[in-house]
């Protein structure tokens, strides 16, 4: 069997560093309204408490690993939504939280309603429930641990 | 010097509470007996055979019309069940129509999916989490 | 200054169009995110007052101690949107903490924690059970020592008031032309509450005081809000102890000929929802509801003029506007 070049080995070392650090400190931005909003707030809040995960709640999109996009997204709100996905990095995760923000929810025959946000930029996890419970939004932060494992 | 007594108080007594926090994955809130989760076919307990017939109510009362069933015209049994849960609004609607009590809402709220094709549930899946429906033991 | 508005437009009142009447209410109970069951209870209270069913006494009950129950948890938001624009941290955990067991209740009761859809035509979806009502007198014993500690971080705060007083402050006459309602227009020394001057349930079996404020400022609209929700806390405890035994829902003749504008109003945390119905044979022809954030709204764009950049977002979350009601 041959050995396998130096620099390569540490290119791994260097990967599973990276994961591990991206194990620890997860950093989300939320673009949320409506009913699931409130729910993401339950989520911030002392009982389901998502920073002993590690989940950062930042306010600006270039430093977000996780893009989390929850509520009605409206045909004006295309703009601004293709926008955030420009300026966040080159991976990251979406995560389209609640009925509407997956397919249109109980509005898709409105003419003013996109069918989801995977109408205009592909999404990784989805999480139905109109609204879904705190613990099903924390369960997809951890399925999107699993990835880094 | 009063409020640094009171402080002192509230500290001490709080050390001894249980706290307020939920540690999610290793233990959780109970789910209230009522309370709508996912959608569940339920199982008969002798048979284990899924207790739907295909009458069709479930599918005029859906608001959004999300239900399909098909039934084989010979049998009259049921062959497949969709439910698409994407657009689901867990209004419960299906369930108070269910006269057979075939369909519950169960309380599974982890269905966190990477495809979009599986939010499309077919029988199999809605009789994942199924239990047996409970019945009397003593017949009256 | 001008509000620009429709980044949430959903058009509920168009889809509604052509559906049956049962079928309505998970529909619209998701226009008012904070309390839905307020939404639902308009809608039904109208459909009852044109074909003149009788609704069962014990339902009345249980729709107004759900009701009540939702105000608490709307105004207890409120609070955690202005100790975020305030930049309190631990105030914002607090109420987080409080909002949390009111929403456990309603989800006991009704089996969903923000959209219920537990009000029918004629009474209510389920009959509550002993164990609900033993757990809600058990959390209603603490929760008044609670909610004094939530004053203590707002009022007897001096940082906080001496930021509050005279910020945002509200003319009566642009405010009554502008026809704004609820909270903010009690704040002015109004006594206005649909509650009192036209009692749509059984709102007059209870005692219960209309708190008012004097200048319009944002204190005051802070202060109505915290006394409002020890005015529904008494509510509440006494129709516990009320609550008689009995059916909860008659199922009367709905006739399918048509018929219009049928009207009715109900005060819900924002202030006066009203819906405007009309029926054929059986659907909806045509619903429009009129929200009362949309004349906040309005209201905030007067009362912001005038006053510093970096207290904008203060005067917004001292309104307490619900944005999914102003687009519809």
């Amino acid at each position: 069997m041959l050995d396998r070049p130096k620099h390569l080995r540490k290119i791994k070392f260097l990967n599973r560093l990276k994961n591990w650090v991206k194990l620890t400190s997860i950093n989300v931005y939320c673009f949320s309204s409506g009913c699931c909003g409130d729910e993401i707030l339950a989520t911030y809040g002392p009982v389901y408490d998502l920073e002993r995960l590690g989940v950062n709640f930042v306010s600006s999109p270039e430093r977000a690993d996780v893009l989390m996009i929850a509520g009605t997204i409206t045909k004006e709100m295309k703009p601004i939504l293709e926008d955030l996905y420009n300026n966040t990095e080159d991976k990251k995760v979406v995560i389209a939280v609640g009925s509407c923000a997956i397919n249109g929810g109980p509005f898709y025959k409105s003419d003013y309603i996109l069918n989801g946000v995977k109408e205009i930029f592909n999404v990784d996890l989805y999480v139905p429930g109109c609204p879904p419970r705190p613990e099903a939004i924390i369960y997809s932060i951890l399925r999107y641990k699993e990835r880094f494992k | 010097m009063k409020g640094i007594l009171r402080s002192l108080i509230t500290v001490t007594r709080n050390t001894f509470k249980r706290p307020v926090t939920v540690l999610y994955p290793h233990d959780r809130i109970m789910v209230p007996y009522n309370s709508r989760g996912s959608i569940q076919l339920m199982v008969d307990p002798d048979t284990r055979k899924i207790l739907c017939d295909g009458c069709g109510q479930c599918e005029k009362s859906c608001p959004l019309k999300l239900i399909s069933i098909e039934v084989d015209i010979n049998n009259k049994k049921l062959k497949s069940f969709y439910i698409d849960i994407s657009r689901c609004m867990f209004c419960g609607f299906c369930e108070e129509a269910c006269t057979k009590k075939a369909l519950k809402m169960s309380f599974n709220y982890e269905l966190t999916e990477k495809d979009f094709s599986a939010l499309k549930y077919d029988i199999k899946k809605l009789t994942k989490h199924a239990r047996p429906k409970l019945r009397k033991f003593w017949k009256t | 200054m001008n509000p620009d508005f429709g980044y949430l437009r959903t058009g509920v009142e168009k889809i509604i169009e052509g559906i049956e009447i049962d079928n309505v209410i998970p529909f619209i109970n998701r226009v008012d995110n904070s309390s839905a069951i307020s939404v639902e209870l308009v809608y039904c209270i109208a459909l009852e007052n044109y074909f003149k069913i009788e609704v069962p006494i014990r339902a009345k009950f249980i729709r107004v101690i759900l009701s009540e129950l939702s105000r608490i948890s709307s105004h207890i938001l409120f609070l955690t949107k202005l100790a975020n624009a305030l930049g309190m941290n631990m105030p914002l955990h607090y109420c987080l903490r409080e909002r949390e067991e009111i929403l456990h209740l309603i989800e006991v009761a009704t089996g969903s924690r923000l959209t219920p859809n537990f009000v029918r035509i004629g009474g209510i979806k389920s009959d509550l059970s002993k164990q609900f009502f033993d757990k809600l007198k058990e959390i209603l014993k603490g929760f008044r020592k609670k909610v004094h500690e939530l004053r203590v971080f707002f009022l007897e705060n001096e940082l906080v008031v001496n930021k509050l007083n005279n910020l945002g402050v509200l003319v009566k006459e642009d405010a009554i032309k502008l026809a704004i309602s609820g909270p903010n227009l009690r704040a002015l020394g109004v006594s206005q509450d649909i509650r009192k001057n036209d009692n749509y349930e059984i709102y007059d079996e209870f005692n219960f005081k209309v708190p008012i404020g004097d200048r319009g400022d944002s204190l005051d609209r802070c202060m109505v809000r915290i006394e409002e929700i020890e005015q529904s806390i008494s509510i509440i405890s006494q129709a516990l102890y009320k609550v008689p035994e009995g059916k909860i829902r008659t199922y009367g003749e709905v006739n399918t000929q048509l018929m219009e504008n049928i009207y009715s109003h109900v005060e819900c945390p924002h202030g006066e929802l009203g819906m405007n119905i009309s029926v054929s044979e059986g659907r909806i022809a045509k619903l429009s509801i009129k929200g009362p954030s949309y004349n906040n709204l309005f209201a905030f764009s007067k009362a912001v003029i005038g006053e510093k950049l970096e207290d904008i977002e203060l005067i917004l979350a001292s309104f307490d506007i619900c944005v999914c009601e102003v687009d519809k």
